[in-house]
Order: C-alpha cells, then structure tokens, then sequence
C-alpha cells in the first residue's frame, strides 16, 4: 500500500543488505589495518633486537678475525727473534747474508714494512732495508722494555718512510747459552692497512651486502683499517661513528649496539665489540664496529609499512565513504523520525522533504504517503465523530420530545376535546364574546400541538421503511402539495428534471417531507414573489480511493429561490434543532433539522449556500 | 336503528370523559369508558361494543396488548380497534390518521370531527 509491498519491497531490502554488507566489509578492512601496524610494530622492534644482536656477533666475529691475523703476524716476528742467528747479528757475526734474508722475509711475508735487529745499545744492526748499520732506533722506550725480556707492541703510529700506518711488533733476542740474557731486539713493523684489506676479503663472504661497513678504531676512536674506504683518506677523513664513539673511548671497555644518523642523512645501525687478545696486545685496545644501513636492512620491512601506509589510506577513504553513505541513509530517517514524531503529536500537514531516487527516497515517498492518508483518514474519521455526536443528540432530544409529546398530548386532547364540545351547543347569548374566546383557545392548543408534532417528526425519523423511489417523483409529488402555497406568493416554478435518475433506496414520506420544508422556506423567503429552481442530475464523483479508479454516480438535487438569502451568521445554525427565523408562532424551528436528520438518514448529504446572484440554494447530494 | 356502542379505553379520566359527552351528544353513540387497561377485557365483554377506541400507552397493561386479548376472545374477535396515540408523529398519521397492516392509528390530540369520520369509517353498520 504504501511503495513498499511485493518484489519492490523485496528489492530494497536486498539493497540495504548489500550496504550493510558493505559497511561490515569495511570494518572488518579498517580492523585489519590496526593488527597490520600492530604487527608492523612488533616485527619492527623484533628485527631491530635481532639486527643489534647480530651486528654486536659481525663486530665481535670481525674483531676475532683481527686479532687472529695479527696474532699470526706476532707469531712470525717471534719465531724469527728466536732463531740462533739473530744471536750472531746482534753480536756483529753475521752481516749481509742475513740482510738478504730480512729483505726476502719482508717480501715473502704479506705485511711487514720492515724488520731491523737492534743491539743492546739501540743500535741497528741489520735491516730490511738498506738502511745504514748503526742508526738508533727512535723508539727508545720500546726498546727498553723489549731489552728488559718483554715482548712489546705499540699503537698504530704514521710511518714516515713508508707513508703508511704501521704498528710495531718488538721480541727480545736472546743468548742461547742464557734464554734470560737479552743480546738485543728485532723489530717489525707491521702494515696496519692490510686489515682493510681483509676486511675487503670478508666482504666477499657478505654475498653483495654493499652497504655494510667494518671499521677498525683505536682506542682514542681514530680509524685505523675498514671496507670500502678509499686507502689514500682512510685516516684523513673521519668517519667515526658518533654515536658509538663516546662509548669506545670511554675507559671501560664495553660492547653494544647504537642507531645513528650517518653525515651524509642515512639511518645507520652500529654494533660495536672488541676482542680481548693479550694485555700487551694493541688489538686489545682496538674497537670493531659494523655499521649496516638501516635503509638496506629494513627494506623488507619497509615493505611491509608501504602496505600497512596504503592499507590505512584504503580504510580511512572507506570510513569516509561509509561515514558519507550513513548520513545519506541516516540523515533521510532521522528527518523521518522527526517528522513521526510530529505527525504523533497530531500534525498532519508535516512532510519528509528529501527527494531522492534510491530506497532510501521511495520509502521517504511511502511516509509522505501514509502521511497524507492518515490526514485523510483522520479527517474522515472526526466528521464520522461529529455526525455521531450529532446524532446522538438528535437520539437524545428524540427520546425527550416522544416523552414530552405523550405528556402533554393527554392534556392537549382533553383540551381540544373540551373546545369541541364547548363550541357546539354552548349557550352563546349569555355572552357574545365566548366564540372568539374558544376560537383562540383553540388556536392556541393547535400551535401548541404542532410544536409537539414538530418534535416527534423529529424524533421519529429514525424509524421508517425504505424502498426504490425515483426521487423526481418525489419532487413532483411534493411541489403538488405546495402549489396552493406559491400561486398565492406569486412564485414560479423552474424545474430541470433529469429523467434519466437512477432508482434511490428512499421512504417516499419522508422524502416528500423535506422537499416540503425547503419549499416552504424558499416561499416565506420570496414574500414578494420570485422564482423556485429545481433540478436534478447524476454526477460522476471519484472514489475516496483513487488508485482502483472508479467513479461512483450521485444523485443530486438543488433547491434554489430568489429571495432574500440567508444571513451568513445564521447559515452556520440553520439546521440546529429549535432554530428559526420565522416569528414565533410561525415555525417550530425543528424544520430544517428534520430535513437534514432525514436526509443523512438516507445517507445522503445536504448543504445551504447562498447564490452568487442572490437567494439561497440547498443541495442534497445522495450515493446510488 | 339502534345507537353504535363505543367501548373507549384510555388511563386519561379527562379524555375519556370529554370524548364520551361529545360522541353521546350526537345521540348516535351509546359510550363506555375503561380507565384501567387491565379492566379492559372484561368491560368489554359485557359492554359487546360496536368499536373499540384504545390508548396505546398505558399503565399496567399497554393498547397493543389489550388488543391482543380482544382478538383472542371468540366474541370479540372482529370488533373493529382504532389506536388513540400521543406518540405517532405527523410523518407517520399523515392527516391524523393511518393505516398500518390494517390496524388504524388516531394522533392525539383529534378533533371531534376526526374522531367522528373515523368512527363512522370503521364501525360495522
């Protein structure tokens, strides 16, 4: 009935359930975001401990692999110190021969930018270079702790003569006849960029991870040997990392991890370890630090983020389509709730003013629908209201009149019987007035017996029998009975007849009785002649319900006269009971609320107006 | 030819009285009154009246249950009823009087003259 029965009905449901599945797909991707950066997070901090344990393994391993190659290099050193030879050099035995073979060990032996013997005055006594016999050795200190029976080993220092970065490994010579005598010193020194160059050789193991870095610090934090450093400014530039530098500097030596920011805006991360080789080892003061780009490293899970960043723009876009799509489909009903609660409240004239295409407007449209029938039906319903009080007041003043009109009819008879007897036989010589007397005393009791029988027509016009009447008949009928009444009043008669009327469903009496009234009245309207019109016609009305169509036939008949027309404060009471224009005396004022009780007890209607061009008109409008 | 016998049964000692001078006055009637409905029967039975002239409303007993007690006496089966009402309304007496199934109906109040032409309408001769 109202837009929303059969497949239409089922179709917007169908619509609803695809939004509303729409919306829980959208839900359940925006629930998905939130574990996505969740996880994101949690796989972030997990491989962020992991890369730090692993970077703090490579420094550790890395420093391991150090000390190793430098142990080996040491290892050399000794065993060269310990041959019997050295003895014989330290003492002026030997000479060139053993020069060749300082000169042929350097050469042979990957590392080592020179070997010198030195006595125990200082002296050099032989060396892998040409260098004279006889120099001092500069390092005085050295040498006496070396002379003292300890192996000695210094930091790594710049190498003039070389021009490279060397660190100097020092072994006792000793007597062979006394292992505790010392004869002298031999002295290495040892080329400390060849640990870039294995740190280059561990890079090949990395399987391309280019963007790793090991470094090698010394204790005050300089660099001294790393990857993927050009050799010319590997001690010119800095490249410390600043981040784990305080902590490799500081006293106390410690391993650890830092994230820092590279000079050149990279996002570095740092691991950092030592190796504990031998106290009087200068590895042992040595830092190995692996510097991985975090950019390189966490690729994959950056990855990962670029898929959680589009998944949140997806949500965040379908949360706002969504948000869009509830207040399109919200925004029309909460204007519909507001609109029932005003129709609940008893305003019928509200209406849902959003006109849209969807379901969402088609049930606007259906509201708007019921709306309007409600209005009607509510209408309909206070005029059923209205004529049902009316008639039971009618019912009410029926049942006073029929109780009234037997009280006083008793009396009223016996008075007008009293008159009759009276007026016949009476012996009027005694005074001549006495007829005039009786004849307004029955006057009187006449006036008062209409009265009484105004009142039980009225009241008695709920009780009648019915049969099929043609009402022009009726008409015909009743102007016969008043025709005395208009010649008199000099009143001419129009009549417009339909022939072609269809049967009513009448009591011819009583219909016979209104048209009387109305007669009546429209003569004592024309006191000074005029004319009465009456007509007759179907009309074609639609139906209360106009979706079936159908017409239903009325048959209508208007009253109208020329005369003086009806007072508009008056129009509104004319068919009230006891209601007359007349002079007393003259009407019983329940006339015209006969007529209408009778009228709509024939379930037809009558309505008074006046014309536009003077007088008034009745109209009786009756359903076939 | 012998007076018409008018049995008049009404609760209204006024109306019963009036209408009994006039109608005796005529010399046409011979009139008897009945002022208890419930007395009605009786009287007429001993009265074997021309006509019965019966008040619808009544007490104790009311005219169409009057009427009904006549109409199953043997005797007085065929005597005609007019009904006296007070209740009948103009739509239904039409001019003061109405035929309804055969039954006739008089609108109070009636004049002497109505009452007259009725009786002399209805009553066997």
């Amino acid at each position: 009935m109202y837009g929303l029965t059969g497949g239409n009905g089922a179709k917007l449901i169908m619509r609803l359930k695809i939004k509303f599945i729409l919306v829980s797909l959208l839900g359940g991707l925006s629930s998905v975001a939130i574990i996505g950066i969740v996880a994101y997070t949690k796989a972030k901090q997990s491989i962020e401990q992991a890369v730090a344990v692993s970077c703090q393994t490579e420094a550790r391993e890395t420093a391991a692999q150090v000390n190793r190659v430098i142990q080996f290099a040491r290892l050399s050193v000794e065993q060269l110190s310990q041959t019997p030879v050295m003895e014989g050099v330290v003492n002026g035995d030997e000479d060139g021969a053993v020069q060749t073979y300082l000169m042929h060990f350097v050469r042979v032996n990957k590392g080592y930018v020179r070997i010198t013997v030195i006595n125990r005055h200082s002296e050099v006594v032989a060396s892998s270079e040409l260098d004279e016999p006889g120099d001092r050795f500069a390092n005085n200190a050295l040498i006496k702790q070396v002379l003292g029976g300890q192996p000695c080993f210094d930091d790594a220092h710049f190498d003039e003569p070389s021009q490279t970065w060397v660190t100097t490994m020092a072994y006792p010579i000793r007597a062979h006849y006394n292992v505790r005598q010392v004869v002298g010193v031999l002295c290495a020194q040892w080329r400390v960029e060849e640990l870039s160059d294995l740190l280059d050789l561990a890079e090949l193991d990395r399987a391309g991870e280019e963007a790793v870095q090991v470094m090698i610090l010394r204790k005050d934090g300089l660099l001294i040997a790393g990857n993927h450093l050009p050799r010319v400014s590997l001690f010119k530039r800095n490249l410390r990392s600043e981040g784990a530098l305080s902590a490799i500097v500081a006293p106390e030596r410690k391993r650890g991890f830092v994230q820092e920011c590279g000079s050149d805006g990279k996002q570095l991360l740092v691991g950092y370890d030592f190796e504990i080789g031998r106290d009087d080892a200068p590895t042992a003061e040595w830092t190995t630090l692996v510097r991985h780009d975090a950019a390189h490293l966490f690729a994959p899970i950056r990855n990962l983020w670029d898929w959680v960043v589009l998944v949140a723009i997806a949500v965040t876009f379908g949360v706002l389509l969504l948000s869009m799509l509830i207040s399109r489909l919200s925004a029309p009903i909460e204007e519909m709730a507001a609109v029932a609660e005003k129709v609940a409240g008893g305003n019928f004239d509200v209406r849902v003013r959003r006109r849209s295409s969807d379901e969402v407007g088609t049930l606007a449209r259906a509201f708007n629908k019921m709306i309007e029938d409600l209005k009607k039906q509510r209408e309909q319903l206070f005029a059923a209201q209205t004529s049902l009080m009316h008639a039971d007041k009618m019912e009410t003043v029926g049942r006073i009149a029929a109780g009234v009109a037997h009280e006083v009819k008793n009396p009223l008879t016996v008075i007008t019987m009293g008159l009759d007897y009276l007026s016949t036989g009476f012996p009027q010589h005694t005074d001549e007035n006495i007829p005039n007397v009786l004849g307004e005393m029955r006057e009187s009791a006449l006036r008062a017996d209409t009265i009484i029988r105004g009142l039980l027509d009225f009241s008695a016009s709920s009780r009648w029998d019915v049969s099929e009447e043609d009402l022009n008949s009726a008409i015909e009928q009743s102007l016969q009975l008043v025709r005395h009444e208009f010649v008199q009043n000099r009143i001419t008669v129009d009549k417009d007849l339909d022939e072609n009327l269809p049967p009513l469903k009448l009591n011819r009496t009583k219909m016979e009785q209104v048209f009387i009234n109305l007669f009546i009245n429209a003569a004592h309207a024309m006191p000074g002649g005029g004319t009465l019109s009456v007509r007759t016609y179907v009309q074609q009305t639609p139906m209360g319900n106009n979706a079936t169509g159908d017409n239903v036939e009325t048959v209508v008949a208007e009253v109208a006269d020329t005369g003086t027309g009806i007072p508009p404060e008056i129009l509104t009471k004319i068919f009230e009971p006891f209601f007359t224009t007349k002079p007393v005396g003259v009407g019983t004022g329940l006339g015209m609320c006969v007529v209408k009780n009778i009228v709509e007890l024939h379930g037809g209607t009558i309505t008074m107006a006046n014309r536009p061009q003077g007088g008034a008109k009745a109209t009786i409008s009756f359903k076939v | 030819m012998s007076k018409k016998r008018i049995l008049m049964v009404d609760d209204e000692k006024g109306i019963t009285a009036i209408t009994k001078l006039n109608l005796e006055r005529t010399g046409l009637y011979e009139v008897a009154v009945e002022n208890r409905s419930t007395h009605a029967l009786e009287t007429a039975k001993k009265f074997n009246p021309d006509m019965i002239i019966l008040d619808i409303t009544m007490p104790e007993m009311d005219g169409p249950e009057v009427a009904s007690q006549i109409r199953a006496d043997e005797r007085l089966r065929n005597t005609p009823i007019v009904f006296l009402t007070a209740v009948v309304s103009r739509f239904e007496t039409g001019d003061n009087q109405l035929e309804r199934g055969g039954q006739v109906f008089l609108s109070k109040p009636v004049s002497h003259k109505t009452l007259l032409e009725c009786i002399e309408q209805h009553t066997k001769n």
